[in-house]
């Protein structure tokens, strides 16, 4: 009887310290530097109290980094931003540390030179090691941004960072983060919502992380250089009348409602628009689409040799050779085009590079609007690699993205 | 509401006028952390109080832009007491002789002091930037500045004699109540700055550093006319100065001159503020431009500071406003005969300008409320 007295106590103990490990009974708070009243903000009366000791050299007193970063804590901060979830967030101090739950964030904060050191926590899987070789040795945090486990949650509280970047987007099967932000806010941690993979999103989304990070003059650079182009491009598609047709699949007849923004950007009208999952295979015919395009997810990109497209040729003749779409124009003229998950919005394992899918779907839709005189996305996306990712990938001997290019 | 593809259609429309301008509307929006360092930190204390006198000492804080958070100790003389400031109360704190200042966003702070019945003493103090991050230091005071010493003597005039109401040969719009004053240095240690202040001149400091230690030194100012002998210096001469540092021996002595001049030379002149300069005559390599630099200003006047190398014949020179010259010659003169013309409104094609701004501006509000909308998904496909 003792003996099952004893593993009944022992269970229900276990029971209670599982509970106790995923329940914030301990908010970690926020604790800002030279704040000696509690409310996050450094006033001039709590400065001056610590300058005065450390100019009079009184016993016990500040060092001057310790004061200097209270100082600048009181003159930069509090920060302010509208998250991507319409939330408004305040940043205290500084962030020194940060995890990132999705690959768009880790690529976001390299835009703005953000240290790597700052990042703690990182998704454990979806980084491609060819984008991401440096982040082999940073904690992993779990795998999907939008179904973070309570082991993953207790992960990150141990992490003690000032800011988790949680998307703002929808994930798979339509899931949100907002289960992971509740748990986490339960726990006194500062949750921001950015996603940063759609053209027309990504600037502002840039520009509020370069606040928040003290990264205004990086974010500024990135902004004017991305929306240079995104321009560049609108500036002649917006005085097209005829849009072309364009069918875009990601699956067999599944199509995302997502893609109509850059399709239109690029001159193009989805002719699903506004459709969202699977559509009936007989309705395509129906719309006579002049140009198909193909989402793929691929891990490999950076990895395979720049001549190795083996992989997207396959899709597109499988695309080619079916028979109910042999008839339309798109299949007749071989105006099939594929275009993989690094350059698209293909959540979660996209990236920032939603402006490189937007060249090739410019060029693609009108040739005559875009010589490579005017626009070339290789040679962007080889400036994107090098000057906003500080990679040393050779874009002419490494990285298959789109087939066929032209 | 605009679905998300006619938010596209109607960004395109925009485009082409969002082109040119959206960088614009980008630049700005956020407050960089761009912190621009303290120059430095300048005492202006009277150099003679009398005995038992109460008097005032100002520390000027020179700085490119706010914020601002700087520490200040400062060590008044033996026999000389502390009094008061108008400065914050729980932003210093008087410890002996030492007075600490947490200086946050302001430029100027002032505080009183009780001179003895007799005696001299130095004024010295020391600085820090508390706004500028760098890399960590397990240190003391390794990034510290000075600020010059300030020598007060008590009594009789103070530190040196000021000779008032000698007015300058050739008078000028304006003419200081002073004209010609000395100040005498007894110790000046090598490498070391020392400041002294003048009243109701020209000049209204000079700080000095010698190479070596000199003592009983001696610096007379003066407003004087150019002697033929001299050459014109470049653009219009507002005054001529001598500074002589007296009885230094064979030490080299470099120094500061801040000096004022008035808004109304300025202004009646045309001259470009920003091309006022100190010239420093020598005998061998004549009229030598002294880097100047604007310190502040007042309602009369705008002060300047410049270095020199040594100490000799100098001039206030300024260039003039060469846009305004040329605006006010390029002025039409209406002829006392002429018949006015009908005026005809400017046609959209002869005059783009307004209208294009006008739609460029309107439409860039536009590209703000819809293109810079958040909140858009991207689901998983």
């Amino acid at each position: 009887m003792r003996k099952i007295l004893g593993i009944v106590l022992v269970t229900v103990l276990l029971a209670s310290a599982g509970l106790l490990a995923v329940t914030p009974a301990t908010a970690q708070g926020i604790i800002v530097p030279g704040d000696k009243n509690e409310d996050k903000i450094v006033s001039e009366e709590e400065l001056a109290s610590v300058i005065i000791p450390y100019m009079l050299g009184e016993p016990e007193h500040l060092g001057l980094d310790e004061v200097r970063e209270i100082a600048h804590i009181h003159a930069y901060y509090p920060r302010t931003i509208t998250d991507s979830a319409d939330r408004e967030v305040t940043i205290y101090k500084p962030i020194k540390r940060v995890v990132c739950t999705l690959a768009h964030h880790i690529e976001a904060l390299r835009i703005i030179k953000v240290s790597k050191d700052t990042i703690v926590g990182v998704p454990s899987s979806s980084l491609d090691p060819d984008f991401f070789p440096e982040f082999d040795d940073v904690q992993g945090i779990g795998h999907l941004a939008w179904d973070l486990s309570s082991s993953d949650i207790e992960m990150i509280v141990a992490l003690e960072p000032d800011v988790v970047l949680l998307p703002a987007a929808t994930g798979p099967w339509h899931t949100t983060a907002d289960d992971e932000q509740e748990k986490l806010e339960a726990f006194g941690i500062t949750v921001i919502r950015f996603t940063f993979n759609q053209v027309e999103t990504i600037p502002e989304e840039i520009e509020e992380s370069g606040y928040i990070f003290e990264k205004e003059d990086e974010a500024e650079e990135f902004i004017d250089w991305h929306d240079d182009i995104l321009n560049s491009i609108l500036e002649k598609t917006s005085r097209i009348e005829n849009k072309t047709k364009v069918y875009s699949e990601h699956s067999d007849y599944e199509v995302s409602k997502a893609d109509d923004d850059i399709i239109a950007a690029a001159g193009g009208k989805d002719v699903f628009e506004g459709k969202e999952n699977e559509i009936e295979k007989e309705a395509v015919p129906l719309k006579n689409p002049v140009i198909i395009l193909r989402a793929v997810y691929r891990e490999e990109g950076y990895g395979l040799d720049a001549d190795d497209t083996a992989a997207l040729e396959e899709v597109r003749d499988y695309i080619l050779d079916k028979e109910e779409l042999k008839d339309e124009p798109a299949v007749e003229n071989e105006s099939v085009y594929i275009v993989t998950s690094h350059v698209w919005t293909f959540l979660p394992y996209s990236g920032c590079r939603p402006l490189i899918g937007l060249c090739y779907l410019a060029k693609w839709f009108h040739p005559e609007l875009f010589p490579d005189t005017e626009l070339d996305p290789k040679a962007i996306h080889q400036e994107y690699l090098t000057r906003f990712q500080g990679l040393n990938i050779d874009l002419d001997e490494k990285g298959v993205f789109v087939y066929p290019e032209e | 509401m605009m679905g998300k593809s006619g938010k596209w259609k109607g960004l395109m429309l925009l485009s082409l006028f969002v082109l040119l301008a959206a960088t614009v509307l980008l630049v700005g929006t956020a407050t960089a952390v761009t912190h621009t360092e303290v120059e430095g930190v300048t005492r202006y204390a009277p150099a003679g109080p009398a005995a038992d006198e109460e008097f005032e000492v100002t520390l000027r804080i020179s700085y490119s832009e706010l914020p601002l958070v700087v520490g200040i100790v400062e060590t008044i003389p033996e026999g000389f007491r502390f009094v008061s400031t108008t400065h914050p109360s729980d932003q210093y704190e008087v410890s002996g002789q030492k007075v600490a200042f947490a200086v946050i966003d302001e430029t100027e702070i002032t505080y009183r002091v009780k001179a003895p019945s007799s005696g001299e003493g130095t004024f010295t103090g020391e600085w820090v930037d508390l706004l500028v991050l760098s890399p960590k230091l397990e240190e003391g005071k390794e990034r510290w500045e000075t600020i010059a010493d300030t020598i007060v003597i008590v009594g009789g005039g103070g530190a040196g004699t000021i000779d008032e109401g000698v007015t300058a040969p050739t008078p000028t719009p304006f003419v200081p109540a002073v004209t010609k004053a000395s100040r005498s240095i007894p110790v000046m240690e090598a490498g070391k700055e020392v400041a002294m202040v003048f009243e109701d001149m020209d000049v209204s400091m000079i700080a000095l550093k010698a190479d070596k230690n000199v003592s009983d030194a001696k610096v007379v100012v003066e407003r004087v006319e150019k002697s033929v002998e001299i050459p014109e210096p470049s653009g219009i001469g507002y005054i001529y100065l001598d500074v002589e540092v007296e009885n230094a021996g064979d030490a080299k002595i470099e120094g500061r001159i801040e000096f004022k001049v008035p808004k109304s030379w300025i202004a009646d002149n045309s001259i470009d503020e920003a091309t006022v300069t100190l010239s420093r005559y020598d005998k061998d390599d004549g009229w030598g431009v002294l880097a100047t630099s604007k310190t502040g200003e007042d309602a009369d006047f705008a002060y300047f500071e410049a270095d020199t190398p040594g100490f000799s014949t100098f001039a206030v020179t300024g260039e003039k406003n060469e846009e305004a010259v040329e605006a006010a010659a390029a002025t039409p003169t209406p002829a006392a005969t002429s018949t006015p013309s009908p005026t005809t409104p400017p046609s959209s094609e002869e005059v783009p300008g307004f209208e294009a701004i006008f739609a460029t501006v309107s439409l860039l509000i536009v590209y703000t409320v819809m293109f810079r909308k958040k909140g858009k998904g991207g689901d998983m496909k």
